[in-house]
């Protein structure tokens, strides 16, 4: 086990070092210059060239990349070209406000799609499966943005139960935090619920039909004790791959969810950052990202081990 | 490994969307006050500054009861004031900042010297008066008896000038400079206590306490979400015997969405909303919800024409593009008729602006007159540069294609990112470009550099002697009736010779619940809250 963890953060490297060249490439192939953006129109010829000089971004390619990466050894990920505040304090006074909003509606989407999924699989052929089965349908066609407008419309606009977007932290007004927080987490949540829950029910049915279920029924186990015991344990395992992807994947959602709630995280970090061509900071938060997915997939294949006996990693 | 590719490529497409949704979120911003570019326009279209008078009060009100005026109704103290604000700030201190939004903040914390009203013409403000005597020096009689937020005096000390006595300043000048004044309305102006200086250091780029003497001082900004500032008790100016300001505190809430600016009004979480969607504009006016108000901006827009290269350096081919495009189709449809067509740089606000001056109308035989006079009877073909991702500008370069084809004029689209446009144009690479002017307070502002032989902004390379020798004298005099003149002629001139199509003004925009009162809209487009209140 040791062995093979070993294994796969040492296949991270190369994975890694590509992800920094592919990023670092294409932020640069995007048309738009960061120096023209900052100093705007009035700004002469000769301003333009110092400001370029002094943020270093008159050197080569080559050279601005072996000296971001030889500051990334040092976790240093320089300073954002725009405000010039380190990157790292940017990021970091943002992330609480996405851990907040993401891990919310992921941990609320994993129970409800564990919920409907069961009960989509254990009485598949009544309403309340087909009604799971039109609830996935429609939420996993339905885009986020699509969904984040239509909550504003109805929950913030028209019954005015919710702000249509802002944020303050917990910290300072819990209360207010939770009433903020409800829309743009429902987002997260019900998507990620429609996504995990069909999975969740093709992975039970499948368990629920194997010989040891039968075994377990013979025997004469309760029903509940079957379905939770015997093939839930077997039926997450799928599950969880996806799980572990979709919270890579937080991200993604932010940068939508975030922007149209007025949620000050890094999503819309992200996406001012690239607006201006901040490269620091999209770079920092790109390779974030990445890394999240290289270390949910490590996690999700150490839980596989884990959780199922016969997955042996020692020798391959 | 497999796994770690596909991480890969799901990054790659984050970073895609990411892009996408960015450039989306500038295109939208279709504002009324900045339709050349987006975001990154308005803020490097920012610092505004100039001076003289003006017909800004010429106003469209709508039929919402308009905000009363602070003498004549009683005042209420007390309450915060919410304004929905459309971009996180970047420099809060006013001599290192470049944006406009930075600004809206700027002005709450800090006085200048002078300032400007409505009217926009120079009134005094830490400056009780100035004496222009002598062309090469403003000698300035500072205020006595203000004080810093942090209990610094004000006083000459303060200013880095020539120090006369303890409250009067010499500013020395190599040359005549009419347009100082107006510059010092801006942040050139305004004055910072030493003390906060010296204590703060770079602090004062994001927390700058007690720096200003201002109505308002500064409590918190927390990135991309609010700016809160509170009142400052020992303000040093009065309204009809009242202390100001009114309000405890102002919170700025940062929300990019031009819809969700307006969504937050609708709700009530917040009472005043800035550059709200102009396709709402209709609706908000109709509703009574709303109290809105809009008066013509200082900028202008249009279309650079490169006179040095062809088809353009031909004054009659630039002039049959001219009566070709129909400016007022444009205001009305594009822009939602937030605007008024503009026949020159010189905007309606400022004092030498003629309303009566209407070279060009829409008008296809005299195009095709002109495009005979310039040799090409049969037309041409021009490629125009405009901003990508900007439905707007898409819109408004449909149109002119459309209407320069009935004349047979082709014309060919060429989007281009904002900031290469900007650098293709300066650097004289285009032949056509869409792009416009924030403005400034003084007409020289809008003049100068961009139409005075070699001058910064002078894009198209336009040269014409009398023009440069009619600026120069107008940058000289100080006598406000003889700078009217000449910036009419100006205006006219360059018009005429058409380096730039000029198509429109846009408005500056007031918008917010009928609760708030004594608001006053000023071209400059800079929101200031000392004298504005909350009725319960």
């Amino acid at each position: 086990m040791t062995g093979y963890i070993v294994r796969r953060v040492l296949s991270m490297i190369p994975v890694a070092l590509l992800v920094t060249i592919a990023l670092f490439v294409l932020i640069r192939l995007t048309p738009g210059d960061p120096v023209r953006v900052i100093l705007g129109q009035e700004a002469t010829p000769q301003n333009v060239k110092a400001l370029r000089h002094e943020l270093g971004l008159d050197e080569s390619y080559p050279v601005q990349y072996v000296k971001w990466l030889g500051r990334l050894a040092h976790l240093d990920f320089g300073r954002s070209l725009a405000s010039r505040e380190p990157v790292r304090k940017a990021i970091g006074e943002r992330l609480p406000a996405t851990l907040e909003l993401g891990l919310t509606g992921f941990a609320v989407g994993l129970i409800f799609a564990i919920i409907l999924g069961t009960v989509a699989a254990v009485w598949r052929d009544s309403v309340w499966s087909r009604l799971t089965t039109a609830f996935s349908l429609v939420f996993v066609s339905l885009p986020n943005f699509v969904l984040g407008v239509l909550l504003i419309l109805l929950f913030a606009l028209h019954w005015r139960i919710f702000s249509p977007g802002g944020y303050v932290a917990f910290s300072r007004a819990p209360a207010q935090n939770l009433r903020y927080l409800v829309l743009p987490a429902s987002v997260g949540a019900v998507t990620g619920a429609a996504t995990l829950s069909r999975f969740v029910r093709s992975s039970l049915l499948e368990a629920l039909y194997t010989d040891y279920i039968r075994t377990a029924r013979a025997k004469g186990l309760r029903e509940f004790v079957v379905v939770a015991r015997h093939a839930m344990r077997n039926a997450l395992l799928p599950v969880l791959t996806l799980a572990g992807l979709a919270l890579g994947g937080l991200w993604e959602g932010a940068v939508i969810t975030e922007t149209i709630f007025t949620w000050p995280g890094v999503g819309r970090l992200t996406v001012d950052a690239l607006g201006r061509r901040d490269y620091p900071i999209v770079q920092a938060v790109v390779l974030i990202a990445a890394f999240s997915y290289m270390i949910a997939n490590l996690l999700v294949d150490i839980a596989y081990a884990y959780l199922d006996p016969r997955i042996s990693y020692g020798r391959r | 490994m497999r796994r770690g590719w596909r991480g890969l490529c799901l990054v790659a497409t984050a970073a895609l969307l990411a892009a996408c949704s960015s450039s989306n979120n500038n295109g939208g911003k279709a504002q009324p006050s900045a339709p050349a570019a987006g975001a990154s326009a308005s803020a490097t279209r920012a610092a505004s500054a100039g001076s003289a008078s003006a017909t800004a009060a010429a106003a469209s009100t709508s039929a919402a009861a308009p905000s009363a005026s602070a003498a004549a109704a009683k005042v209420t103290r007390g309450g915060t004031l919410t304004i929905a604000i459309d971009s996180n700030m970047k420099n809060l201190d006013p001599l290192k900042s470049t944006l406009l939004v930075d600004r809206q903040i700027h002005y709450q914390l800090y006085d200048s010297l002078v300032t400007i009203g409505p009217d926009l013409k120079i009134q005094p403000d830490l400056a009780d008066s100035w004496d222009t005597s002598d062309p090469k020096a403003i000698v300035f009689k500072l205020h006595q008896g203000v004080k810093f937020q942090d209990g610094t005096d004000f006083d000459a000390s303060v200013a880095s000038v020539d120090v006369i006595d303890q409250y009067t300043v010499k500013l020395n000048l190599t040359q005549p400079f009419a347009p100082l004044l107006a510059t010092l309305v801006d942040r050139a102006g305004m004055m910072l206590s030493p003390t906060a200086i010296q204590k703060l250091g770079d602090g004062l780029t994001t927390a700058p306490a007690g720096a200003g003497t201002g109505p308002f001082r500064f409590v918190e900004w927390q990135q991309d979400d609010h700016v809160t500032l509170e009142r400052n008790p020992s303000y040093w100016k009065k309204e009809g015997g009242e202390q100001l300001p009114y309000l405890d505190k102002l919170v700025y809430k940062i929300i990019p969405d031009e819809n969700n600016r307006l969504n937050n009004l609708k709700t009530g979480d917040v009472d005043i909303a800035q550059r709200p969607p102009a396709k709402d504009i209709a609706a908000v006016k109709k509703d009574s919800a709303f109290v809105y108000k809009d008066a013509p901006a200082l900028e202008f827009d249009g279309i650079e024409l490169n006179v040095q290269s062809e088809p353009f350096n031909n004054k009659a081919l630039r002039q049959a593009v001219a009566y070709a495009i129909d400016r007022e189709t444009i205001v009305q449809t594009v822009f939602y008729g937030l605007g008024v067509v503009s026949n020159g740089p010189i905007s309606p606000p400022l004092p030498p602006y003629d309303a009566s001056f209407k070279p060009y109308t829409h008008d296809v035989a005299k195009a095709k007159v002109m495009l005979a006079a310039g040799g090409k009877p049969n037309g041409f073909s021009f490629d125009l540069l405009i901003t990508s991702n900007s439905p707007a500008q898409q819109q408004q370069a449909e149109l002119i294609k459309d209407e320069l084809k009935d004349v047979g004029i082709t014309v060919n689209i060429v989007p281009e990112e904002f900031t290469k446009l900007v650098d293709d144009t300066q650097t004289h690479h285009f032949t056509a470009s869409i792009l416009g002017w924030s403005g400034r307070i003084d007409p020289d502002g809008n003049s100068y550099n961009h139409f005075h032989t070699g001058g910064g902004f002078n894009d198209p390379q336009y040269s014409n002697q009398q023009v440069d020798a009619l600026l120069d004298q107008a940058r000289a005099s100080y006598d406000p009736e003889q700078r009217n003149t000449l910036y009419k002629q100006i205006n006219q001139m360059v018009t005429e010779d058409a380096p730039w199509i000029f198509i429109y003004h846009p408005v500056t925009i007031e918008l917010h619940t009928p609760k708030v009162k004594g608001f006053v809209l000023v071209a400059d487009g800079i929101q200031r809250y000392a004298t504005v209140w909350k009725s319960q």
